[in-house]
């Protein structure tokens, strides 16, 4: 069982980085050595095993393994980022037991056990809210988290506990509970809810707004993407089977659903237009989009499985790199005022080119998988002429898009602060090899390296049987202490050459995780093959 | 009818209204552990040896955790808005809905959890107190280990919600419910810790935690930040 490895590695290296806080640089290595580790298990899972616990299975499938390998990869990239920028210790341990949890998640067919594991995965966000130092306001946004996710996993619960058995494959009609329409429909409003208040969506965004403003901003991604995504994906499937036979009688709860998702994504535009900090505009423009998510539960079955899963990947992983953008541009303009940051473009293009490619894959462009997903959700939610209102309202978040965007090409003013690094420097003993004059130079002089060591010459051998023996074990010794010392020299090497280069490290990085977002828009990441899997075979409790 | 499922179900409401009432903290800890302990034998029928064990160690796990909180930092909090007469009466009044709510659901065949009508409607009405309960800390939680502890509830009442009308769940749902326990008990914990050392007490807000006299708790001294 290829899941097996990914399960055991995350929550064992959750659980040893957070145990070895204190002790900062073990707990670093161990969350880093687990996310490495994590995302190369995630690459070894083989879609269509199963593995039977008792009465229950976990079964690996496609989708489930490309939601691990770039939620782990994309954890591991802004865990760099933000040990570039401004680091937060529980950041990996937070991210592997969340993905551990929502890795279990996706990989078992019955649908209440999947609830409990994402709540599971939910509340290692909790870890990363309470920053140090530890204030009020970090223990209030971890108790909103707390609440968020208790609520929305027992409305979860309860919903999928009230929609009822899926139909048997050959039973002539519907479940036990087809003819309690009611009950049917609160229990459908109950978990769209659930889904809602995950994300933060409008008008359940006041706690994701003052998370977004307290929390990490590197654990953003985590909090108010990775783990929310998670929920919808289970919660998509755990509502799609139940809700096929008797959608057409819930008229009322869908038109509720549709107008949930729609001021969503109206009100979500004017939500980021009117802030003037940077976390929030990230906060609130997760929030706007996952008004598609919502859009997808307005008709929940086969035809919208697809794009709905297809973009809840797109969406999770443009917004890390938006996220990551915003953490690298606070961090190297030294400011998270937006009116602070007049030709933060000209100065930063690297940020500049990776703002445009998640704007890209964001909002997609004809003939994209983004775009073709995001008018598929919009297109069997609602007809004409509602569905261009959506589709506009969709395609207002270009207006903040595009002030950013003008803001960063003005003539840069006095407020942008730092300095930002054009190109790469290098230690001058790593940089390319000085001419020939400037090596007579350096040998004219005892050569003194970064790190303060000074390389020993290889003393010359003693003369006779005895002496050849200890001349050349001494010969060893002495190659062995100059190997060390020159391991020692370079990574000594490459701690300053990190040290002096870490906004330009964590913009190249923004780009990695802007590109990979723009590549999953366009289709090549095989995103929409994976969402097009079937749904999972009910084989859960929930048969009767 | 199971007495013995009754008084589970009793025994587990009654440390529900006690977990939210109690202003001392260990006082509330031990009313959930009663809930904790108890909520794994509220389905028909019984959990397996194996399964049962595991929900029984996570529930003393997170319980562990949150002791080990408590012991280093301060028994005082906010206790019930209401006072636990009103709780009490709260969880009668939710025992009794959902007992007919319970009952009318397994003899029109909507429960497909396999129990008879007497021992649905039994499991039906102690989750519905649980989530009865659960209401006020969750939505007025003056501290955080109320709000923890209606947290908990609330998934107790909604996991055993599911046990009574689709069935217990199979060896791995109670493994994955053990995990979720442990995790809960354990941001729980962290909550309780770092409200403590930024504040001194487990308040939230303007909530100021009381000891169990019903004077205000003396803020304490501000231990380092651990950093």
């Amino acid at each position: 069982m290829s899941f097996l490895p990914f399960f055991v590695i995350t929550l064992g290296a959750a659980t040893g980085a957070l145990l070895t806080r204190r002790r900062p640089r073990v707990s670093l290595l161990v969350g880093f050595i687990g996310l490495s580790l994590a995302f190369v298990t995630a690459l070894a899972i083989r879609p269509g095993e199963t593995l039977v616990i008792g009465e229950g299975a976990i079964v690996t499938n496609g989708y489930g393994r490309l939601f691990l390998v770039l939620g782990t990869g994309s954890g591991l990239l802004v865990s760099i980022i933000g040990l570039a920028t401004s680091w937060q210790r529980n950041v990996p341990a937070a991210i592997l037991a969340s993905l551990g949890w929502t890795g279990l998640a996706l990989a078992l067919p019955d649908p209440l056990t999947a609830v409990a594991a994402t709540v599971a995965g939910g509340l290692a966000g909790i870890f990363v809210t309470l920053v140090a130092p530890i204030d009020e306001r970090g223990v209030e946004v971890g108790a909103r988290e707390l609440r968020a996710v208790a609520v929305a996993g027992s409305l979860a619960l309860i919903a999928i506990i009230g929609l009822g058995p899926a139909p048997a494959p050959n039973s002539v009609g519907a479940g036990p509970n087809a003819g309690a329409s009611g009950a049917i429909g609160l229990a459908y409003l109950a978990i769209v809810v659930a889904v809602a208040l995950r994300f933060g969506v409008i008008p359940f965004h006041a706690w994701a707004g003052r998370l977004s403003q307290s929390a990490p901003d590197a654990a953003l991604p985590l909090l108010l993407a990775w783990a929310p995504a998670g929920f919808a994906v289970v919660a998509l499937a755990g509502i799609g089977s139940s809700f096929a036979g008797s959608g057409g009688s819930l008229g009322l709860e869908r038109g509720l659903v549709v107008a949930l998702g729609a001021v969503g994504l109206l009100f979500g535009t004017f939500a980021v237009w009117i802030q003037d900090d940077l976390e929030h505009v990230v906060g609130y423009s997760i929030a706007q989009d996952a008004g598609f998510v919502i859009l997808a539960f307005a008709t929940p079955g086969p035809e919208t499985w697809q794009p709905a899963r297809t973009w809840i990947l797109v969406f999770a992983l443009a917004k890390t790199a938006l996220a990551a953008w915003a953490l690298v541009l606070r961090t190297t303009h030294g400011t998270r005022r937006i009116d602070h940051l007049h030709g933060w473009a000209r100065r930063s293009p690297v940020l500049g080119v990776a703002f445009v490619l998640l704007i890209l894959a964001t909002i997609g462009w004809p003939g994209s998988t983004s775009w073709a997903a995001r008018l598929d959700l919009v297109g069997w939610s609602v007809t004409d002429p509602l569905r261009t209102l959506v589709i506009l309202a969709a395609l207002s978040s270009l207006l903040y898009y595009g002030k950013l965007a003008g803001i960063g090409l003005r003539v840069p003013g006095d407020e942008v602060g730092g300095r930002p690094v054009a190109r790469m420097r290098w230690p001058r003993s790593l940089q390319p090899p000085a001419s020939a004059a400037e090596r007579v130079d350096e040998r004219a002089g005892e050569e003194v390296d970064g790190d303060g060591t000074t390389e020993e010459p290889v003393r010359p051998a003693r003369p006779g049987r005895t002496g050849d023996r200890i001349a050349r074990t001494a010969e060893v010794v002495t190659v062995a202490r100059q190997s060390l010392a020159r391991g020692r020299r370079l990574v000594g090497q490459l701690g300053h050459t990190w040290h002096v280069n870490r906004s330009l490290i964590a913009s190249l990085l923004v780009l990695v995780l802007a590109s990979a977002a723009f590549l999953g828009a366009a289709g090549w990441l095989g995103i929409p093959d994976a969402a097009g899997e079937a749904p999972p075979a009910a084989t859960s409790q929930l048969s009767p | 009818m199971n007495p013995v499922l009754v008084a589970t179900a009793v025994t587990v409401v009654a440390g529900a209204i006690v977990a939210i009432s109690s202003r001392d903290a260990r006082v509330a800890i031990l009313g959930l552990s009663l809930t904790l302990l108890g909520t794994p034998l509220l389905s028909e029928p019984i959990p397996a040896p194996l399964p049962l064990a595991a929900r029984i160690v996570a529930a003393l796990l997170a319980l562990e955790l949150l002791w080990i909180t408590i012991r280093a930092t301060t028994s005082a909090t906010c206790g019930s808005l209401v006072g636990w007469p009103v709780e009490a009466l709260t969880a009668a009044a939710a025992f009794v809905v959902g007992a007919g709510v319970g009952g009318g659901l397994a003899t029109s065949g909507l429960a497909v959890g396999g129990a008879g009508a007497g021992t649905t409607s039994i499991i039906v009405a102690a989750a519905c107190c649980l989530v009865a309960l659960a209401a006020t800390p969750l939505g007025h939680g003056r501290d955080v280990l109320r709000l923890g502890i209606g947290a908990t509830l609330l998934l107790a009442g909604g996991t055993t919600l599911s046990a009574a009308l689709v069935g217990p769940p199979g060896t791995l749902g109670q493994l994955v419910i053990s995990g979720m326990t442990v995790a809960l008990g354990a941001a729980v914990a962290a909550l309780c810790a770092n409200a403590f050392a930024a504040r001194g007490d487990l308040g939230l807000g303007g909530g100021r935690t009381r000891e169990a006299g019903g004077r205000p708790a003396p803020l304490q001294a501000r231990p380092p930040v651990d950093e």
